[in-house]
């Protein structure tokens, strides 16, 4: 049998390494992926390893192509990805080359780096220069005009004026500040030197490059006039304050012409020297983006290598690592293959050896999944990973899930958008999964696309059956009613009931799913369809248990627990089948034996009438009454009180029964082991005396088999939790299983009122308006169809459906208490890796 | 009772067939184990929900009450597509006059 109905079994293994093979062994074992190795010193911290020093070095060679990495990122080179297969994990001994490699790569990066800051900012003080020189011009042109004198006497004030009679000669000083901070400075230089200064400004249109960060700020360029030294020193200081950069500028008009053209030749020159050092910065880059995702591989296997071998033990010889794994036992043979390779790659000439240990260790749980199980297994993974060994529900899950999901979702149209959705990612799911796309959201669909196109596939024949499609029906095989009322009865009567016990009813019925004459039933559609599908629901959660339970019968052969078969698997078992699968079956039976009889139809014979849909019992009272040992008299008359002989006395034998499982349940076990505990008491002082007789008074083999006994309360304890949770969960599941009645009843209601208030108001429309009108309702009873119908919905039936497998389905079987099998993988390393970058 | 012999063979064989014949010729491999499970799982849903829905309907207790407008738009429209596939593909008289008794045309 394939590994998905149990997981693999799995040995432990002890494996001797010569120390020159062991970094080559490592490495082939990583590329297979199948060996789950164990740490063998736990109590030594990590930096007391033996391979400290490597993982170190790998640690700042992946450092070093970080910051590479951010390097041709900011300059938005395409890095290649590795063309055909990964690199294989390189010689310890090229570990040096490639260190060699990315240190001389980092300087030279670094170098450049700080090359092209200084020229850059020295770039932008030159840059900075020309604009104030630019735009301080206009400030001195404005105030040399003769016509705009008064402007300077307003600025100095009588005072001035009177102050000897000439004009007074106003210090400046000019610089450039961020833009954003224009406001404050001024408030701050109004304030300091309450108004005493004079400030002119202008922006600078085009952004600058700040050499620090490289990012673009806006500047302005301003120019402050003041009288005397205090205020210089003031407006200096503010200036400071406000990281505005100074320049000297010029007081002759004259000296300011030439050196803005001093400025301008000098920006030229560097503008040639940026742009070399540039070039040679892309060229560096360019070439590092070759190769970088595969040095990153590389040093990402040789770090995961060195950590494996942290892991070991070493001989007191020091000629041997010894290590122990975890292996699926059905893959020796490659592990040794493997090995032996690994051997040969680093020239040694001693074997590694794999020995098989003895464990009383519960080993990993490992199961071998392909694309398509893989999800289905997630899935229950989900829950909770399987005990070793125990039966896996994932193979069955890849059926009953779509199939309950569809149950709550069945609709045709609805189905086969998400089936086509479903069936399009799997179609293209190479192209897709090369795309490497990071939205979260996608990556969970994209995961579960044969769940999703399962799921659409069942919904789709659910859909068909429940002759539903966007709430329409087809009439395919042709209706089972038909009228028979004549013109005038239908002309006065605004509703009309067909009589199934007349002709109006062909007597056989649709055969394929549901009559279309339903979907148009708008009266009393809901009353025939919730008492289908309320069925339906029962009949198919009670099977779904049932089976549940009978996978537990196979986890106790398996593990050979004879006394749990007989103590709580028959009772279970028992127990569901008398109380609810005789539900089931008097659903069966109702649908059987009442209704009408053909060739007699509308027959007043009293033993037809019995028979007749008049006499048809309610099943829920039925059993409810069953359970209370109740015999309600039929308050009908005509009608009989059973539904088949002997009814009664059946039903009281079900019950009595069904209730004398429970003790079996609750006290079959704890009273086997009592008795087991008491046989094996008279037996044991035999056995101790002849122990003690044979190895001087240490009995070394019955010790171990005392710490395993629980106390017999925690048995009781754990046996009457168990017990209580089967018993009533068999009744609060069975009613859990409703909810498979009430999904699917809100879905086709939400979908026929989508119809109706949106598409059908578009249809009646007449006219060309109506056309249009039309396309625009299209639109939105498609997005509501897509977004609420589709999505939402199929959100929610997904989650139903999960409830139902996990807590209904699984709580029959499944403990799953085991640990998950985490071999030591190249691949699992490298992914991981490559998501923590992003 | 109301129970017809041609649709229950038809479909109880298909999914008979599905789940029972399917599984044994399926391919050889690791993934032989689930390809049956999933075959056996599929038809016996499938089989499970189609007889349910037919069962429901084999005796109905009530009938669908509609709307006057909708009976009459049924009286006069309401000829299964099965039925008029064959009416078109086979003009035998007798096949006709069978279908005419039987099942397709109304009042």
């Amino acid at each position: 049998m394939g590994s998905l109905f149990r997981s693999e079994e799995m040995t432990l293994c002890q494996l001797f390494l010569q120390s020159e093979a062991a970094y080559a062994c490592v490495s082939e074992l990583g590329e297979l992926g199948l060996v789950q190795f164990r740490d063998l010193n736990p109590d030594v911290n990590a930096f007391q390893r033996k391979f400290v020093n490597e993982v170190r070095r790998c640690d700042e060679m992946e450092r070093k192509l970080r910051y590479l990495e951010k390097e041709i990122r900011r300059d938005g080179i395409p890095m290649l990805e590795i063309p055909g297969e990964c690199p294989e994990a390189p010689q310890p001994r090229e570990m040096i080359d490639l260190e060699a490699t990315f240190e001389k790569l980092e300087n030279e990066l670094r170098e450049v780096n700080q090359n092209a800051e200084a020229l850059k900012r020295n770039y932008l003080e030159l840059t900075e220069l020309k604009h104030i020189l630019r735009k301080t011009q206009v400030f001195f042109d404005e105030m040399a005009d003769p016509s705009r004198e008064e402007e300077q006497v307003t600025l100095l004030g009588e005072e001035g004026l009177m102050a000897g009679g000439q004009a007074l000669k106003l210090g400046f000083v000019a610089g450039v500040i961020l833009r954003e901070r224009i406001p404050a400075f001024e408030r701050m230089l109004w304030r300091a030197c309450r108004g005493n200064v004079f400030l002119r400004q202008a922006e600078i249109d085009t952004p600058l490059e700040d050499p620090t960060s490289s990012d673009q700020v806006y500047k302005s360029v301003f120019i402050i006039f003041f009288q005397g030294d205090q205020l210089k020193t003031r407006v200096k200081k503010i200036c400071e304050g406000f990281r505005a950069t100074l320049y000297p500028c010029p007081e002759a008009p004259a000296d300011r012409r030439e050196m803005a053209m001093g400025v301008m030749t000098r920006i030229e020159d560097l503008n040639t020297v940026l742009g070399q050092t540039q070039d040679h910065r892309h060229r560096v880059l360019v070439a590092a983006a070759k190769n970088i995702k595969n040095w990153f591989v590389k040093v990402r296997k040789i770090k995961a290598i060195y950590h494996t071998l942290n892991l070991f033990n070493l001989d007191v010889t020091q000629k041997c690592l010894i290590a122990e794994c975890w292996v699926p036992a059905l893959d020796m043979e490659t592990i040794q293959l493997a090995l032996r390779r690994g051997t040969e790659r680093s020239g040694s000439s001693v074997p590694p050896i794999l020995n098989r240990m003895e464990t009383a260790e519960d080993p990993p749980t490992y199961n071998r999944t392909n694309k398509f199980t893989f999800a289905f297994q997630n899935l229950i993974y989900a829950y909770g990973v399987a005990t070793y060994r125990e039966v896996n529900p994932a193979p069955y899950t890849i059926i009953t899930f779509p199939f309950l999901f569809a149950v709550m979702f069945g609709d045709l149209g609805h189905g086969a958008l998400m089936a086509a959705f479903g069936f399009w990612m799997c179609y293209k799911e190479k192209p897709l999964q090369a795309k490497k796309i990071d939205s979260e959201i996608w990556n969970i669909f994209f995961g579960g696309r044969y769940i999703i196109l399962l799921m659409g596939l069942f919904s789709m024949y659910t859909g068909i059956i429940y002759n539903d499609i966007f709430s329409k029906s087809l009439n395919i095989f042709g209706s089972s009613w038909r009228n028979n009322y004549d013109n005038s009865t239908l002309a006065e009567n605004k509703l009309l009931q067909l009589n199934p016990d007349s002709n109006d009813y062909l007597q056989s019925p649709y055969p394929f799913g549901i009559d279309p004459v339903w979907q148009l039933a708008e009266s009393n559609k809901i009353i025939f369809m919730n008492a289908y599908k309320m069925k339906i629901s029962i009949i198919i959660g009670v099977f779904h248990m049932l089976f549940g339970v009978c996978m537990s019968l196979w986890n106790h052969l398996y593990f050979k627990r004879r006394i749990s078969i007989y103590v709580e698997f028959i009772p279970q078992i028992v127990f569901l089948t008398l109380l609810f699968f005789y539900m089931v079956l008097l659903m069966f039976i109702k649908w059987t034996s009442y209704g009408p009889t053909p060739g007699k139809l509308g027959s007043n014979d009293p033993e037809i009438i019995k028979t007749s849909a008049y006499c048809a019992p309610s099943i829920l009272i039925t059993f409810i009454n069953m359970m209370l040992f109740k015999t309600d008299p039929n308050t009908r008359p005509q009608c009989d009180d059973v539904m088949y002989a002997g009814q009664m006395g059946f039903q009281k034998l079900f019950v009595i029964v069904a209730l004398l499982c429970v003790p079996i349940m609750l006290f079959g076990k704890p009273y086997y082991i009592m008795r087991e505990r008491k046989q094996r008491a008279q037996s044991q002082p035999l056995a101790n005396t002849e122990a003690a007789a044979e190895n001087g008074g240490v009995a070394g083999a019955i010790q171990p088999a005392h710490h395993a006994d629980e106390e017999i309360s925690e048995v009781f304890i754990h046996q009457a939790i168990h017990t209580i949770e089967y018993v009533l969960g068999s009744v609060s599941h069975t009613a859990s299983y409703l909810r498979l009645w009430a999904l699917s009843l809100a879905h086709a209601q939400l979908a026929e009122v989508a119809w109706n208030m949106l598409l059908r108001k578009g249809l009646m429309s007449k006219g060309f308006q109506g056309g249009i009108f039309l396309y625009v309702v299209f639109a939105g009873w498609a997005a509501i169809s897509v977004s609420i119908l589709v999505l939402m919905e199929g959100l929610s039936a997904f989650l139903h459906t999960l409830r139902l497998h996990w807590v209904e389905f699984q709580s029959k079987f499944y403990a799953g208490e085991g640990y998950l099998f985490q071999p030591f993988s190249f691949e699992v390393i490298l992914d991981s890796a490559g998501q923590a970058e992003e | 009772m109301g129970a017809s012999f041609v649709p229950i063979t038809i479909f109880t064989v298909l999914w008979g067939v599905v789940g029972i014949v399917c599984p044994i010729f399926a391919p050889k491999g690791p993934n032989r184990g689930i390809i049956q499970v999933v075959l056996m799982l599929t038809a016996a849903t499938c089989w499970l929900f189609w007889l349910c829905a037919y069962m429901a309907q084999m005796n109905p207790l009530i009938g669908p009450r509609l709307n006057n407008e909708t009976l009459i738009w049924i009286a006069h429209t309401w000829v299964s597509f099965v039925c008029t596939c064959l009416h078109l593909l086979v003009r035998d008289f007798w096949i006709t006059r069978y279908l005419n008794n039987k099942h397709c045309v109304t009042s």
